[in-house]
């Protein structure tokens, strides 16, 4: 059957390559053009998104990407000089990386899984589960953040006796201890952290280096600890009570599978997140790769460990001698291990953890260029294809996952590759117009179609292309590097709730204003060549709508780089569900709805037959999902009164004392996570968006703009006040010397 | 009365005598006059201007402007006299002081008139003296001075031009032929010489029956023909047949030793055959022969009188070909037609060995090598200076090959090296057109003048097609200066140095067929080895008119591709299995039944004929009829197919009703009209009128040919398959099938574990079922065995 198969695929990519040769360009445009048509309608019709339907789809898809791939293989790569060969080459193998990972793409997501929870029974909940370590990783993080997860932690649902958790300090350890610059602090955190274990009632463990960073915290816990499974957790990443009752029920059924990965749930928004908050409810790129990708890997047994959130098998892991530290994903090299050991693993697509994005851009920078350097030491180091034990789909997924990563060295060279042709005349792109029409624009426009038909779910059409966009001049420096030198890498720890005094654009979009200028300029040599080269006008044409493509995306990027302010101490939740008020001072007590929650306080709507004293007391008494029942003691904050309905702001005023009770209603429910998710999906207007942050962008541009010129009058002014008083100093000389 | 009857009779006697004596005088006078032997006899040609133009009026415009005609003057010729006649018309409003016309002849003015506005109409007779005329191509050129007035003149004022009209116009020449020189490497360029005013003419002397002929021999005529029409260059020239000498032609003889040694002996010609043998001579005459003309029996006079019964006519020549084997005589023609140097300088050879360089594929005339820099000096472009305010333009021209799949996003590369004059205004420019069609100007925009090398032009290779293209350079060059100022037009230079190169990108070879057109543009598929190995050509009637056809027709075809044809086959059966292309020549009943059959039309008892029923439909839409019917003696036909012996190669057809009307049609090969018309797969020439009228029809199939590599081949056998259509579907769905159940089947595996080991699928679909069914159907057992094995080997 799979040399059937195989000789099918050589066949039909044969075809692709071949059926066309002799047909007219009139014919061409119908094909290539019909197939878009064909596919925008598949698209259109719900029935082939499901599979195995939507394979028709796929297969519409990639004829229209091989098909491209061929003519600009085979078309359009000519040798017309030594320079055009250099960014012609740069271009194709950029076009080529953006290809192979849109087909891998469309391959990974054929058939999402969508599984079925495997809940443990309360009978179940006996001493026959296996023992289970919570592992809370940290190192620079605030106490606080690990005080909550802690806590969280400790009110997991499972058998006290087959339970424990344990906080792995390595900001605490022996030898930062000892060092002189970190002693205090490090000596500080680690009796603090340590209070804090005992006071919560959980473990605390350091050790005596910081060797291997994450991967070496975990192993050395493994080391003091004998859990059958081990769930590990970033220090922010808070744990719902049923993440061990819908987690370790498949370990049970199957004794080769390594890992459950469960997604991470974010509350507070990415840098770009925030500054579309006001505009809409935005899907960012971690939800792309948790709803849709994830589970398109979980298919193809390739769900890998994504460093939280994920329960493993002691057994498994030690038999690799734990946590693997080669790379600085720790978390992706340790799975393609196993995997390549026969061990399986599976995706639960269902949030039981709630994190914290990077809060500047600075922080989200750092976190993808170590996701960044990480993959691409796993495709360097220990490149899938070179692994036994792999199938190919397995392969196929964890080359994607790594190769992926080149999308910054190939934003780059999109950035600059038409500029090329019209700053320096330089031959990138060899094709007239008539063959753009016939082949470039049908597939650039199902790339767009493909995109939303397997990832429409989690993302807004060309939000993917934006989060590249913005990352690329960063990343790519940062792969360079990797790529001369694998072992350099180093572990970087990403900040989390770091607060924003003041709105600002990061100064990190300088970057984006040199490819403005870039494309700008190309532009207008563009419509100087319009007029002076007759020949050459379908390229020109060509390349200046890509330089304005560039120059749009460039404008989007920076408008993403807008820092909002951001000082709250805990995030706000949007959260539904209702609550009973009642106001001691009024004796009045009504039933309201929860508009959104936070570890400090809540916000509702109700209807109040008197408006509520400023700072006077409320009680609160809420019924979670579960069914457990909350009394909480408040004061209001804010009031504010809108057709009838008063909108009110509480703060916990008894947080402090029952910090456990507020945690596990904030953060205990995993449906909450569920709800906000899904409401995420419906996302508006993809043009506001983009609008939205094209106006950013320009405001951003306008700004630097104004502040270099301001540097420039004061420079200039400075110049002038220091001649002036040159001059004024000669004049009092001369009035001195002149009776 | 005896005296006066005495002095009657001495009276009558002496009148008598005188009148005798008168009479004989004048009969001996006449006599001497009438048979002297004249060794050379002066002729007179008329060449009418139109044909050396080519236009019927040539409009000199401007204050200063020229235009260049070649005249040719055969090797041949002695010219005795010249003259040239034409009629012209000038502008009214010119300057007559300042206006003239001034005709030269390789740059020597022979005449000159003044453009008189009182007599805007003139005509020319002018006299070109005899020695300015050399043999080969004279320069012969009309050149203009005009003036409106004599202050404030702008330089190209409508009012400044004046017309030559060629039309009616002529040169007139009178000429001595001179003798056959008797050296055989010179001897070639002057009995084939393309500068002569007519068709060429060959005879071939085969002194057997054709149908006794040897293959061998037969071939080595065609590959003689192809040699010798490729010395005409581009001047038509009709081969004939014959089993004797044709006085008033050059004759050639071939055949081996044993053939033509009677032949010889009967002309009293002396030869000594020990190999590859090639001889040249005068041509022997015989007096009894009924087609020597009146004058040619004069010349076999000598001075008394006297005929003799064999003469030689310094005029033509014999060639003999010969050797001791059918090997020696394909030796001796190749070397004949390779003979490109004037060495021999004696009248005959014997050949030792003759190598040929190894020769590549798509070579040939004015065929552009590809995918390497090219300088004009190879492509036929010498240094050119374009001087004047509007110098004529100057063109490279050359071929592509004919099934060149031209890719569309390349560039052919142009890099000029030129200079050019100062004092030009900006807006003169070198423009650059490709095939007649402007495609970009250079801006000659230094005032000061330029010197410039490398300056490098890209041009869209779609701009080009398949066969001839040309790139046209036409120099505009304005002098600057203000208003009644001197405007100095002979400072107007512009050089294109035959250094700049041309470079064409390399593209694959693959074109659909049938198209009569590529053969009528160089020959091909034959001349796709220029020596036309591979192919062969077949005649179905051994009959001198089909061997004629079939000369004609190569001759014209190497004679395109300007390579002689030494590896073609002429043979007189139709052979079982050709892996080659192949031609047929002979008359409808002639043809055997198995090629018949690969045409759509049958020609035989029954034709299956196509009509179109709109000329504004598609080639394809015609309507057919089967009908009992002919060509008729006054049409022939030329058919292409796919040959029925392998794939992909090419048949092409030469018939008509009778044997004549074929030989017709290989001579009507020639003429521009069918060369120009004749295409698709179907062409109808009709003798009834001069130029011969040509109809073309698509009616065969459509075959693919060109393919190099081995994909290319499978490629071609695909689109040649008539169940391509219904293998794409198949594949596809078989794609779609077998990725479904390894999709079905990983998804059991994967959802396994949610059921604590029960399949689940969770969309159990209309899919879902079919594929169930499929697999309890054909793979249940197998899955299951290959499930178990997967598990032992840890894979998932």
């Amino acid at each position: 059957m799979r040399l059937i198969y195989f000789i099918t695929v050589v066949a039909l990519v044969y075809l692709i390559y071949s059926f066309d040769k002799q047909l007219p360009n009139s014919d061409k445009i119908l094909v290539y053009w019909g197939a878009l048509a064909g596919l925008v309608a598949i698209y259109k019709i719900k029935f082939f998104k499901r599979a195995p339907w939507r394979l028709v789809f796929t297969m519409l898809a990639s004829f229209l990407t091989l098909k491209y791939l061929y003519w600009r293989t085979f078309e359009t790569l000519i040798y017309t000089g030594f320079f055009d060969f250099v960014g012609m080459t740069a271009l194709y193998i950029a076009e080529l990386h953006g290809i192979i990972i849109h087909l891998l793409g469309m391959f990974i997501s054929i058939w999402p899984m969508d599984r079925k929870l495997v809940v443990l029974a309360d009978t179940e909940m006996n001493d026959s589960l296996p023992t289970v370590d919570i592992l809370i990783p940290t190192y620079s993080e605030p106490e606080e953040i690990v005080k909550i997860t802690a806590t969280a932690a400790k009110q997991v649902d499972y058998p006290k006796d087959r339970l424990r958790i344990f906080i792995l300090d390595d900001g605490g350890t022996i030898g930062r201890r000892n060092s002189e610059e970190t002693s205090d602090e490090s000596w500080e955190r680690h009796y603090s952290l340590r209070k804090l274990a005992n006071e919560i009632g959980v473990g605390y463990i350091t050790r005596e280096t910081n060797k291997k960073a994450k991967a070496g915290n975990i192993n050395n816990a493994l080391n003091h600890t004998d859990g059958e499974l081990i769930l590990v957790l970033d220090c922010d990443h808070v744990p719902t009570r049923d993440i061990l009752t819908k987690t370790v029920g498949y370990f049970l059924r199957d004794e080769k599978l390594y890992l459950v990965q469960t997604p991470h749930f974010f509350i507070n928004p990415t840098p770009i997140e925030k500054n579309l908050e006001t505009v809409s409810n935005v899907s960012v790129e971690n939800d792309m790769f948790f709803r849709i990708i994830h589970s398109g890997l979980d298919f193809w047994n390739a769900s890998y460990f994504c460093g939280s959130a994920a329960l493993l098998r002691r057994k498994h892991l030690e038999e690799i001698d734990g946590i693997e530290g080669k790379t600085i994903t720790e978390d992706a090299e340790t799975s393609l291990t196993l995997h390549s050991k026969g061990y399986n693993s599976i995706y639960v697509n269902y949030p039981m953890v709630c994190g914290l994005s990077p809060e500047t851009f600075d922080d989200y920078v750092t976190q993808r260029t170590r996701w960044a350097q990480g993959m691409i030491q796993l495709f360097l180091l220990r490149n899938a294809f070179s692994l036994k034990g792999l199938n190919l789909p397995q392969k196929l997924c964890y080359f994607n996952s790594c190769f992926f990563w080149f999308f910054s060295i190939s934003r780059f060279v999109f950035y600059i590759a038409p500029s090329l042709f019209l700053l320096f005349g330089l031959r990138v792109y060899n094709a007239s117009l008539g063959d753009v029409i016939i082949y470039a624009v049908p597939y650039v426009f199902s790339t767009t179609f493909v995109m939303d038909f397997f990832f429409g779910g989690a993302r807004q059409p060309f939000f993917s292309e934006m989060y590249e966009s913005v990352q690329s001049l960063f990343l790519a420096p940062a792969i360079i590097s990797v790529l001369i030198n694998p072992e350099k890498p180093m572990f970087k720890v990403t900040a989390k709730g770091t607060s924003i005094e003041k709105e600002t654009l990061n100064p990190l979009a300088s970057a984006f204003l040199i490819v403005v200028f870039i494309n700008l300029l190309a532009i207008v040599f563009g419509v100087f060549k319009w007029f002076d080269n007759v020949l050459l006008r379908d390229v020109i044409v060509l390349t200046a709508v890509w330089c304005t493509y560039n120059l749009a995306m460039a404008f989007i990027s920076l408008g993403a780089f807008w820092e909002k302010k951001q000082i709250r101490r805990y995030h706000r939740i949007k959260a539904s569900g209702p609550v009973r008020v009642h106001i001691p001072s009024t004796n009045e007590t009504v039933t309201g709805e929860i508009k959104d929650i936070s570890l400090a306080g809540l916000s509702f709507e109700c209807k109040l037959i008197q408006k509520p004293a400023s700072a006077g007391k409320a009680e609160l008494h809420i019924v979670d999902e579960y069914g457990e029942e909350f009394n909480f003691a408040g004061i209001f904050q804010r009031v504010q009164l809108k057709k009838d309905v008063y909108y009110c702001g509480v703060k916990f005023d008894d947080f402090e004392e029952n910090f456990a009770k507020y945690v596990r209603y904030v953060y205990g429910s995993s449906s909450r996570w569920v709800d906000i998710w899904e409401k995420k999906s419906s996302f508006e207007g993809t043009s506001k968006l983009l609008k939205h942050l094209l106006l950013l962008g320009m405001k951003g541009f306008v700004e630097i703009l104004g502040s270099y010129f301001s540097q420039v009058k004061d420079i200039a002014l400075k110049y002038l006040r220091k001649n002036s008083r040159l001059r004024s100093i000669k004049i009092f000389k001369a009035t001195n010397v002149d009776p | 009365m005896a005296n006066a009857d005495g002095a009657e009779l001495l009276l009558w006697n002496s009148r008598h005598l005188v009148n005798k004596l008168f009479s004989f005088i004048i009969g001996i006078f006449s006599i001497v006059l009438i048979l002297t032997p004249t060794p050379a006899h002066a002729e007179n040609l008329i060449i009418p201007l139109q044909k050396l133009t080519q236009t019927s009026i040539l409009n000199l415009k401007c204050v200063m402007n020229g235009y260049d005609i070649s005249l040719p003057i055969p090797n041949r010729w002695k010219v005795k006299k010249a003259s040239i006649h034409f009629n012209y018309i000038n502008s009214a409003t010119l300057k007559k002081e300042g206006s003239q016309l001034v005709v030269r002849v390789n740059k020597t003015a022979i005449g000159q008139r003044i453009l008189d506005p009182d007599e805007p109409e003139g005509r020319a007779d002018m006299n070109i003296p005899a020695h300015l005329l050399k043999s080969g191509y004279n320069n012969l050129s009309f050149e203009v001075a005009q003036h409106y007035t004599f202050e404030c003149e702008q330089p190209c004022d409508p009012n400044l031009w004046t017309d030559i009209i060629t039309e009616g116009g002529y040169v007139s020449i009178d000429y001595e032929l001179l003798p056959v020189p008797m050296e055989l490497a010179g001897v070639l360029d002057f009995l084939f010489d393309p500068k002569t005013y007519d068709k060429g003419r060959v005879n071939f002397v085969i002194t057997e029956e054709i149908s006794k002929t040897s293959d061998e021999t037969l071939t080595v005529s065609a590959i003689l023909a192809s040699g010798i029409s490729n010395r005409f260059d581009y001047l038509p020239v009709i081969f004939s047949v014959s089993r004797d000498i044709i006085p008033g032609l050059d004759n050639i003889v071939l055949g081996t030793k044993e053939n033509i040694s009677d032949f010889l002996d009967k002309k009293e010609i002396k030869v000594e055959i020990k190999g590859p043998y090639v001889k040249v001579a005068k041509l022997p005459l015989d007096i009894r022969d009924p087609l020597l003309s009146r004058l040619e029996i004069k010349r076999m006079m000598d001075k008394y009188g006297r005929i003799l019964k064999i003469e030689q006519d310094p005029d033509h020549a014999l060639i003999i070909l010969s050797g001791l084997t059918d090997d020696h005589l394909k030796i001796a023609a190749e070397s004949l037609a390779a003979l490109n140097f004037p060495y021999p300088g004696v009248d005959e050879m014997t050949i030792l060995e003759f190598n040929m360089e190894e020769i590549i594929t798509y070579t040939g005339r004015k065929l552009l090598p590809t995918g390497r820099s090219m300088k004009f000096k190879k492509l036929g472009f010498s240094t050119y200076t374009f001087l004047g305010l509007q110098p004529n333009s100057k063109e490279i021209s050359f071929r592509l090959p004919p099934d060149f799949l031209i890719k569309q996003n390349q560039y052919l590369k142009l890099s000029l090296n030129f200079s050019y004059a100062g004092g030009l205004r900006v807006e003169s420019g070198l423009n650059i057109l490709i095939n007649g069609t402007f495609v970009t100007v250079i801006s000659l925009d230094n005032f000061k003048g330029a010197s410039i090398e490398g300056y490098e032009i890209d041009i869209p290779t779609y701009l080009f097609s398949p066969g001839d293209n040309y790139v046209t350079f036409k120099a505009v060059m304005t002098p600057k200066a203000g208003e009644c100022e001197l405007l100095q037009t002979t400072s107007l230079f512009l050089t294109i140095f035959d250094n700049s190169t041309m470079l064409f990108p390399k593209m694959p070879h693959f074109v659909k067929m049938p198209k009569i057109e590529l053969f009528m543009l160089n020959g091909y598929p034959f001349t796709r080895w220029p020596d036309a190995f591979g192919s062969k050509v077949v005649l179905t009637q051994p009959t001198i008119p089909i061997l004629e056809a079939a000369l004609n027709t190569l001759a014209m075809i190497s004679q395109k591709n300007g390579y002689p044809l030494f590896s073609i086959s002429l043979a007189k059966e139709t052979p079982k299995d050709w892996d080659g292309d192949i031609m047929f020549f002979g008359s409808i009943e002639a043809l055997p039944d198995e090629i018949m059959e690969a045409t759509f039309l049958r020609l035989k008892k029954e034709s299956v004929v196509p009509y179109p029923v709109s000329k504004f439909m598609p080639d394809d839409n015609f309507a057919v009829n089967r009908q009992i019917s002919g060509f008729g003696e006054n049409s022939a036909a030329i058919l292409e197919f796919k040959a029925p012996f392998k794939k992909s190669n090419t048949a092409l057809l030469f018939t008509a009703q009778t044997q004549e009307a074929v030989k017709k049609l290989g001579e009507a090969m020639w003429a521009p009209g069918i060369q120009k018309w004749a295409s698709k797969d179907f062409v109808i020439v009709e003798f009834n009128t001069p130029e011969y009228k040509t109809s073309s029809l698509k009616t065969a199939k459509p075959y693919f040919v060109g393919a190099e590599s081995l994909i290319d081949k499978v490629r071609l056998y695909l689109y040649t398959n008539e169940y391509f259509v219904y293998g794409i579907g198949s594949i596809i769905a078989l794609f779609f099938g077998i990725s479904v159940i390894f999709l079905k089947r990983n998804l059991r595996k994967r959802t396994a574990i949610e059921e604590d080991g029960k399949i689940v699928d969770a969309r159990k679909s209309f899919t879902g079922r079919i594929t169930d069914v499929f697999l309890k159907l054909f793979i249940k057992g197998k899955e299951d065995k290959t499930d178990e094995e997967e598990d032992d080997e840890g894979g998932g």
